[in-house]
């Protein structure tokens, strides 16, 4: 009895100490990862995407907003008859059942199937029945409620919500916000236990932003290049309004446009900013910069005349010549801005000399990017004097043989509305956090002093003379002095020298001259039938400009 | 004698309570069982309060997400293309034309304004002495 015991004993003993090995084994030798291996099956990362901020206009009407779409996902281990399926959930998702096998190789838990669809689709999905094989995530869309207005200005965003263009791109950084990330407990079915959830990193929404652009000027500058595009079959156009005493934007007008909701639906030259990213040769608004420039120089004086013939023999046995054939007589540096003369323009301009002249181009800023906000800015093309070939230097009086944008254009013509200083163009006025509170507000940015403050106003005031008198005519509205000039330049061949059927028409004013509220470049690229700026392109600025100075309360006060 | 008796009887009936296991058990049972029930409820409130919770979350979700849905058909309604088309379309409308304004530049309006009569000497002295209510009336 006692040997029994005895046994037994012994037998219980070891199984003991079998234990207290195994249990030694499972805490102290394996122990940590062990426990690695239960955290990891319990305890789910949930990662806390951050809402991406909006983009309203400069009253606050918003202009890209977000909204919640379901994805869906395939858990491709959990899929037996991958045919089947693909052929089931394909037609609903608007895919071939080629393209769903092709995405089920792409992980054994997980592969996405859309992302972002619309809700009936994600319903649809449901009705399958497919639990367990398919997964739905919600993520946020961004939606362009006003579709097509100001998408230059605007731009797009990727699958992701990654900035691809306009200010999505350029302020992508501010609008995207940081993700933060929670670690919670889950349960046997991946329910996450609430009360175990602890805050790693809380996120940060992105900041909203406050555009220059102002909705119903926008929509204006659309409807009216909308129509002169119908008019004279142009192959594309812009009308951009900025603020010249600010610099703000106040339209950026693109046509053809495309619907930022699907970027992706039409050709990516589409997408271009044309305002900043087309470099063009500008024609005759050109003579306003020379004859500022000539002033200032001391060159000549406002008084002071040149003669035109209609024609001038100049460097390389070329001959320039004015529109029509007409010989303005004698003309003074009013008179050339008024009748826009290339002739006179080119004595001008032999007078200031290449170096000179080139020196106040650069001042005014063609050759350089403006600085503007936005992506995708050129440059232009300045060519140095040293390469002014021949008649180089008579034919860039008159806007030919250099190249601009338009927005350059603009921002140089900002000096003639601010006595001389040039302000930078900017697109966003003001950065706020989700809260709504103030980060940061963007002024206005005097770049430098180009000519001095009376240079400025004369100029101004020859540019009146072509709206009253001369070749802006059309650009008139009653009540307000306008300040503009025409411009018709001839557009490069690609078998070399100038294409004479094809034309650049446009028109850049400035109202109302006593105060200057806006300044308006129309560019239409190659109208068929009447091609003159002033003819074409003059009307839509009256058009925009008169629409936008009763929209914006300026009372009509001309002298 | 008698209460030596009575003694005798009483320890012996607590030293049969002291050999009687289930009161043993039932201390134990309540001294360590009870707090390990009450915990486990707790847990157990905790987590169907948790998946409480989470169905709330949901719901404020979905309320968010057509709160956002609704902004956003607000401001397509909203957009200017849609109400010119309205205005021209169905209300018949049409933008004026250059020749149909006139800019009027006017001088600045010179405006009459009638001299208020002072308060005769009654309402006055009611006024100084408190009794006297406020009244408001339109004129003509």
């Amino acid at each position: 009895m006692r040997r029994r015991t005895s046994v037994l004993l012994g037998v219980l003993l070891a199984a003991l100490v079998v234990l207290l090995a195994r249990v030694a084994q499972l805490q102290a030798i394996e122990g940590r990862t062990l426990q690695t291996l239960a955290h990891r099956q319990q305890l789910a990362t949930i990662p806390l995407e951050p809402h991406r901020g909006r983009i309203l206009d400069r009253r606050g009407r918003p202009l890209a907003v977000n909204l919640n779409a379901p994805s869906i996902y395939a858990v491709p281990g959990a899929i037996t008859h991958r045919r089947a399926f693909a052929a089931a959930i394909g037609p609903v998702l608007g895919m071939s059942s080629g393209d769903v096998e092709q995405r089920l190789t792409a992980g054994r838990h997980f592969a996405w199937l859309a992302r972002k669809v619309e809700r009936q689709t994600a319903e649809r999905v449901k009705a399958l029945n497919l639990e367990g094989q398919i997964g739905f995530l919600t993520e946020d869309r961004r939606v362009y409620p006003n579709g097509e207005l100001a998408a230059h200005a605007l731009g797009f965003v990727g699958i992701d919500s990654q900035g691809l263009s306009g200010v999505e791109l350029s302020y992508d950084h501010v609008l995207r916000g940081k993700a933060g990330r929670a670690v919670a407990e889950q349960d046997g079915v991946g329910r996450v236990l609430v009360e175990t959830q602890r805050l790693v990193e809380a996120p940060v929404d992105g900041a909203d932003i406050l555009l220059t652009i102002d909705q119903v000027i926008q929509h204006i500058a659309e409807r009216e290049l909308s129509a002169v595009l119908t008019r004279t079959k142009a192959r594309r156009g812009s009308v951009t309004v900025i603020d010249p005493r600010t610099g703000e934007v106040l339209a950026l007008a693109v046509r053809p446009a495309y619907d930022p909701n699907a970027a992706g639906a039409v050709a990516a030259d589409r997408w271009l900013p044309r305002p900043l990213a087309d470099v063009f040769e500008p024609g005759s608004t050109f003579k306003i910069f020379v004859t500022a420039a000539t002033l200032d120089a001391g060159v000549m004086g406002p008084a002071d005349r040149v003669f035109c013939s209609g024609t001038l023999r100049v460097p390389g046995s070329h001959v320039i010549r004015d529109a029509h054939n007409q010989k303005h007589g004698w003309q003074t540096m009013g008179g050339i801005i008024k009748n826009s003369c290339n002739v006179g323009s080119a004595q001008v301009a032999s007078r200031l000399g290449k170096a000179r002249l080139h020196r106040y181009i650069r001042r005014f800023g063609f050759g350089d990017p403006t600085g503007i906000d936005l992506p995708g800015e050129a440059r232009g093309i300045v060519p140095a004097p040293s390469e002014w070939l021949g008649p180089a230097l008579q034919t860039i009086a008159f806007g030919q043989g250099i190249g601009t944008t338009a927005l350059q254009l603009l921002s140089g013509a900002t000096v003639l509305a601010n006595d001389g200083v040039m302000v930078r163009p900017h697109i966003v006025r003001a950065v706020r956090d989700s809260q709504g509170r103030l980060v940061k507000a963007v002024g206005t940015e005097a770049v430098r002093q180009v000519v001095q403050p009376h240079v400025a106003r004369t100029v101004l005031q020859m540019m009146v003379g072509a709206v009253d008198d001369g070749t802006g005519a059309q650009a008139a509205i009653e009540g307000y002095t306008v300040a503009g000039k025409t411009g018709t330049a001839q557009k490069p061949s690609p078998y070399g020298g100038y294409d004479p059927s094809r034309f650049i028409a446009s028109f850049l004013g400035i109202v109302p001259v006593e105060d200057p509220r806006l300044l308006v470049l129309v560019v239409l690229d190659e109208p068929q039938g009447v091609y003159f700026g002033g003819a074409i392109a003059a009307p839509v600025f009256r058009e925009v400009a008169s629409q936008a100075l009763w929209y914006l309360r300026v009372p009509p006060g001309k002298r | 004698m008698l209460a030596i008796a009575t003694k005798s009887r009483t320890s012996s009936r607590l030293r049969a309570r002291r050999r009687n296991p289930l009161v043993r058990v039932l201390v134990v049972a309540v001294v360590v069982f009870l707090p390990a029930v009450t915990y486990v409820s707790q847990r157990t409130e905790a987590a169907s309060s948790g998946y409480a919770i989470l169905r709330l979350r949901g719901q404020v979700a979905a309320l968010q997400s057509d709160n956002a849905r609704l902004l956003a058909t607000v401001t397509a309604l909203k957009s200017p293309e849609r109400i010119e088309q309205i205005a021209v379309d169905e209300m018949g409308m049409v933008a004026p034309k250059p020749q149909q304004l006139w800019a009027l530049r006017l001088a600045p309006v010179a405006v009459a304004t009638r001299e208020i009569p002072g308060a005769s000497p009654w309402p006055r002295i009611v006024t100084w002495l408190g009794l006297g209510e406020a009244e408001a009336r339109e004129t003509d």
